[in-house]
């Protein structure tokens, strides 16, 4: 199998790398660049732990193909946020109890991420929408839309 | 009681931080140089005898290190939580689809995959039995052994025949409850490396230290030279309870002395972990003409599938629960398990009694339509308080009954509920009730904690039980904070890791607050003790009452000058070592083999769910729009993480009442997804009102009960009984979708009109 | 004044823990607001708002709490059939203000005033007649007559029997004959409710309750 060239902009720098054409991007993110925060939950794109912002849209990275990131500007979990340096979504989540497990964690703060990136004071029905598709069978949600809110306000 | 200080406040979890940035490393996300891929041959039939396994072609594949079969387990091949029924690796028999039949261990996923497909099998194939009735059958297909029922438990108490023939009503109904998914997102994954002559196995696990009792004796080796890690885990629920890839991977290193990493696909997740039990439940309740319970009759056939994981345990407690939280003098249950060749059925989340809740409370509430009194009275009218004795004729120790839960629960809907702005919706309010023991069902289940605190007042807390997200590590490092006037953050801990720490029993039953609780009680007490001696060598003190709080010493509730850190460097400078350890242990009563008599549980909590839902009559979709979930937990240690688990535990139980259902067909799965099986996501759930009820018991750790479960054994119940409210009919099985009300709502009319 | 503050009543730690028959009043009253309840009644938080506008007295708070536990008690006491043409949340709610005018002249008649005043007339009836009650033999039980028995057997908040509590009135007034034929419809409203109650639906909590209301022997009971 040849490899595919791509460049493209990761959590603000830019990457240039060689992939297999059928490669996965959720695998690609995890294995080859050993950014394991990116999660895989259920590979067909209805869980959401692979979550990714492309080009600030929310896409399922396990449906994407990793030659699919060229030429894109591609944000995970990694880039959100670091030590000493939280997001103020990330903040908000651990104020407001909205972590169990977290294996959910990362899609559903990528999610609120691009929510709150379009519509900075979203009502409690937006928020919702916008985290259907990120499922979590820890927490029930509500939690998770408080810190949500909590995080719109600031 | 003196006020607390740690306990009872909503700290922060001490993982949040990293999982939020996304750095938890869950199993998957752990590499190691050189290791391995493995993956798992499973069979697609459900019953057949396996003539020849031939691996020849795949171990001479490029890139395979290893093919293994059963011949290839040293021990014993079998393993289970109580009965040692299933193999490792099939040797001759395949009982369910999904058994494991043959391991790979390669380069890459690619070759082990291609590995597989070069496995040649040769099999006969067995009539299958999949209906656990046809299953009890002298003439039915055998799973194992020549009977397919596990195990029979019986309750019996009073004289039931008489309380029937004297009763002014009787009700009788059938119930069937659906095979439910714990759909935890992190599917199964582990990772083995060998440490010298240590086999190290890094997993997604609730129960560490029994995988290391399977992997010793399934490696014939001792345990100590088995370190069963727990990686952080994304949700268990019950489900990662069974062994799922831990052995696979200690044979696979132990032979290949590389590091192997197994990581399951979440359709293998869904076709090979265990499911909640389906029950077929026929229920008979006698009652005088005021609503007063005489008796109930119940017998129930539960579907454990091809494998025992469990046992009799889950319908064990499912029969202990069979009455409800009321008092029932005569009771008569019979509960079967038994096997057929369908998907295992084990440990999930309420461990049979949500499928039980379903039954007594839509029974209660046919009661009050009988009696023409409402649902609340017939409820409190017969509730258990101090005092009453329970179906297994155990005398309880409580101070108020359901009361305490439902009024509040029932008032916070109540004085909300508004009509329909639709005519063809109706609104409806139901309620569902239980109490729930904590703990294992009259069987002994202890849980240890190492303690070792140093002079700066900072401390390690060991303790075996498994944090799976509920938030167990941070707790129990409360409890001994508060104990010992310890910095929260100041503690560490180490879970689930049989490499240092003692057994914690597993994460399930509802168990680890109370009992891991108490074991770290214990273990602080030990330490406490050295401290008051040391203050008592250096200060002379001896009837001065004692507390430390916030690192200080607080003599007679006034701060001293002296820290707590103080005493302990004194003690450590005189060479004692301030550390403790302690374990716990329930105590019970085991269940009479005849009579189900006995004590199965030390405490138990009581709850309460009040439903409001509105059911589209045109099309039976049914919206639940809110749940007031009061429970009581005793003594709520961290109340934010208390009401995780309420509103978590009663999604859980909405989409067990109106979403999920494992359909199966000759025993296959046939909704292995997320696409197929439906979990609540953020749009299908109802606002969650969590009530904390705090009634403490005095024998938990500042009075803390237990919690993981309740809030998934009411909601259904709740749920079904609100839907019969609104549109006046009941349905009967589980769950309620759009097709049974809309069915049942045409047969309602068809017999008005007829 | 903090006692005139009647919400710390019923707050953990307060005047007296907040008994479990609180929590039934606020379910009674909040079932008159679900969506089949046809008339207007306060819920339980408009009544303890009510009891603090009239800087009403703790013992006539506590009282009223009591009557309001034994008109319940009597009302849940009767038979399904009969039960179930009477309203218990009414009657709980006319019991909890049936004393809301005590500070005043003529209480009973004010209070059935003042409760139209704030809508709530249903009430009314039952509160204006609770002192000066008609009822002789072979009437019908009602929840005017429940609550002027419950009324008649609360001393503040103790059980007392209505023979007792004769003894003690014309102890204090002297009027033998004119107190006699005012405990008349009193006496009237004990038997009929004696004769209906169905025994079997007195739980082991109220059973002494029950000895109170039916025994012959003068003897003060604490709720």
């Amino acid at each position: 199998m040849k490899s595919v060239q791509i460049h493209f902009i990761l959590n603000g720098k830019e990457v240039s790398a060689a992939v297999e054409p059928n490669q996965r991007a959720v695998d690609f993110l995890r294995d080859d660049l050993d950014l394991t925060g990116t999660k895989i939950g259920c590979g067909e794109g209805d869980c959401g732990a692979c979550t990714i912002l492309l080009n600030g849209k929310t896409t399922n990275s396990c449906l994407l193909l990793a030659a699919q990131f060229d030429g894109t500007s591609v944000i995970t979990i990694e880039g959100l946020g670091s030590y000493g340096k939280l997001d103020a979504l990330q903040q908000a989540f651990i104020d407001e109890g909205a972590v169990q497990c977290g294996f959910c964690t990362p899609g559903m703060l990528l999610s609120a991420k691009s929510l709150l990136d379009e519509n900075p004071s979203p009502n409690r029905l937006e928020i919702m929408e916008a985290i259907s598709g990120n499922l979590c069978r820890c927490t029930g949600y509500e939690k998770i839309a408080n810190a949500i809110e909590k995080a719109a306000k600031k | 009681m003196p006020e607390l200080s740690v306990v009872g406040k909503s700290v922060i979890r001490k993982d949040a931080l990293d999982k939020v940035l996304g750095k938890t490393r869950y199993s998957a996300d752990i590499k190691m140089e050189g290791m391995l891929y493995a993956k798992v041959l499973r069979s697609t039939v459900a019953h057949a005898l396996v003539k020849k396994i031939d691996t020849e072609k795949a171990k001479k594949l490029p890139g395979v290190f290893a093919v293994l079969t059963a011949n290839d387990v040293p021990g014993l091949n079998g393993h289970g939580i109580i009965f040692k029924d299933e193999p490792v690796l099939v040797i001759d028999k395949i009982r369910k689809i999904g058994d494991g039949l043959a391991l790979v261990a390669a380069q890459t996923e690619e070759i082990a995959c291609q590995a597989l497909s070069l496995i040649e099998i040769e099999m006969e194939e067995l009539p299958g039995v999949f209906n656990p009735v046809e299953a009890m059958q002298e003439d039915a297909p055998k799973v194992h052994g020549d009977s397919n029922i596990l195990a029979l438990r019986k309750i019996i108490r009073g004289d039931v025949e008489a309380a029937f023939a004297k009763a002014d009503i009787i009700i009788e109904n059938d119930y069937v409850t659906q095979m439910q998914e714990h759909a935890y997102i992190e599917p199964e994954a582990g990772i083995a490396y060998m440490e010298d002559d240590v086999i190290v196995i890094k997993a997604s696990t609730q129960n560490t230290h029994f995988d290391c009792r399977e992997i010793a004796r399934n490696l014939a080796m001792p345990q100590s030279r088995i370190r069963m890690i727990q990686a952080p885990t994304g949700g268990g629920f019950g489900g990662k309870l069974d062994i799922s890839v831990q052995i696979y991977l200690s044979l696979l290193t132990w032979k290949t002395r590389r590091p192997v990493k197994l990581v399951y696909s979440r359709e293998e997740s869904v076709i090979t972990s265990s499911k909640r039990h389906p029950c077929i439940i026929h229920y008979r309740t006698a009652a005088d003409s005021t609503g007063k319970l005489l008796a109930v009759d119940v017998n129930v056939v539960a579907d454990t599938g091809a494998y025992s994981s469990y046992g009799p345990a889950p319908i064990t407690r499912l029969a202990v629960h069979a009455a409800g939280p009321y008092e029932v003098p005569n009771v008569k249950i019979y509960a079967y398990t038994v096997y057929t060749n369908n998907p295992t059925a084990g440990a999930m989340r309420g461990f049979g009694v949500p499928q039980i809740a379903f039954a007594y409370e839509q029974q209660m509430d046919i009661l009050a339509e009988k009696t023409g009194i409402s649902p609340l009275e017939v409820r409190l009218r017969n509730t258990l308080k101090k005092g009453s004795k329970t179906s297994c004729g155990q005398k309880l120790v409580v101070e108020n009954g359901i009361e305490n839960t439902l009024l509040p629960a029932f008032e916070k809907i109540r004085i909300q509920s508004e009509h329909s702005k639709v005519s063809h919706k109706k609104r409806g309010i139901g309620m569902g009730s239980l109490y729930f023991g904590i703990g294992n069902t009259g069987q002994p289940n202890p849980a240890g904690a190492f303690l070792d605190v140093m002079e700066d007042g900072s401390a390690h807390l060991m303790v075996g039980a498994a944090d799976i997200g509920q938030g167990s590590n941070t707790i129990l490092a409360q409890i001994a904070a508060e104990e010992l006037g310890l910095d929260f953050t100041d503690i560490k801990v180490t879970s689930a890791d049989t490499g240092v720490t003692p057994d914690g029993g597993a994460s399930s039953a509802s168990r680890q607050t109370y009992i891991s609780g108490n074991a770290v009680l214990k273990a602080a007490h030990v330490v406490k003790t050295m401290l008051l001696n040391e203050l008592t060598e250096w200060k002379g003190l001896t009837q001065a009452e004692i507390v430390f709080k916030n690192k200080m010493v607080y003599m007679n509730g006034k701060e001293t000058k002296i820290t707590v850190a103080d005493l302990i460097a004194r003690r450590r400078g005189k060479g004692i070592m301030t550390i403790g350890h302690g374990w716990y242990n329930p105590t019970t009563i085991p269940l009479d083999e005849e009579t189900g008599q006995g004590e199965p549980y030390e405490v138990y909590s009581f709850a309460s769910h009040v439903a409001e839902v509105e059911v589209d009559t045109e099309t039976g979709e049914v919206t639940v729009l809110r749940i007031a979930a009061a429970h009581d937990v005793g003594q709520a240690v961290n109340p934010v993480q208390v009401q995780g688990q309420i509103e978590g535990g009663t999604i859980m139980g909405v989409g067990y009442g109106i979403y999920e259902e494992i359909k199966t067909l000759k025993g296959n799965i046939r909704t292995p997804s997320f696409a197929t099986y439906l979990i609540p996501t953020s749009l299908d759930i109802p606002k969650v009102d969590p009530i904390i009820v705090e009634e403490r018991a005095n024998t938990g750790p500042f009075g803390a009960k237990g919690l993981g479960e309740p809030p998934l054994v009411a909601p259904a119940a709740a749920i079904a009984n609100a839907v019969a409210n609104a549109i006046g009919v009941r349905i009967y099985s589980l769950p309620v979708t759009p097709e049974k009300i809309v069915q049942a709502l045409a047969e309602k009319e068809t017999q008005k009109i007829g | 004044m903090a006692k005139d503050n009647v919400a710390y009543l019923c707050e953990e730690g307060g005047a007296f823990d907040p008994p479990k028959y609180i929590w039934l009043f606020i379910s009674l009253l909040s079932l008159s607001r679900g969506p089949e309840y046809r008339g207007n009644l306060p819920s339980f938080s408009d009544v303890l708002l009510l009891f603090q506008q009239k800087k009403l007295p703790v013992p006539v708070i506590e009282h009223s709490l009591a009557v309001a536990y034994t008109a319940m008690q009597f009302m849940l006491w009767l038979p399904v059939k009969i039960r179930g043409h009477m309203d218990l949340s009414l009657l709980v709610a006319a019991s909890l203000l049936h004393d809301i005018e005590r500070l005043q002249p003529n209480h009973a008649s004010k209070g059935a005033d003042f409760v139209c005043s704030r809508g709530y007339s249903s009430l009314a009836p039952l509160i204006g007649s609770h002192m000066d009650f008609a009822f002789k033999r072979g009437d019908v039980l009602t929840e005017a007559a429940i609550l002027y028995l419950a009324d008649k057997t609360c001393k503040g908040k103790q059980w007392v029997k209505l023979k007792e509590r004769m003894a003690e009135s014309i102890n204090t007034y002297g009027n033998i004959l004119e107190i006699q034929h005012r405990f008349a419809a009193a006496f009237a409203v004990r038997q009929a409710f004696v004769k209906t109650v169905d025994p079997r639906m007195i739980s082991d909590e109220t059973n002494f309750l029950w000895q109170i209301i039916c025994e012959e022997e003068a003897y003060l009971g604490e709720m």
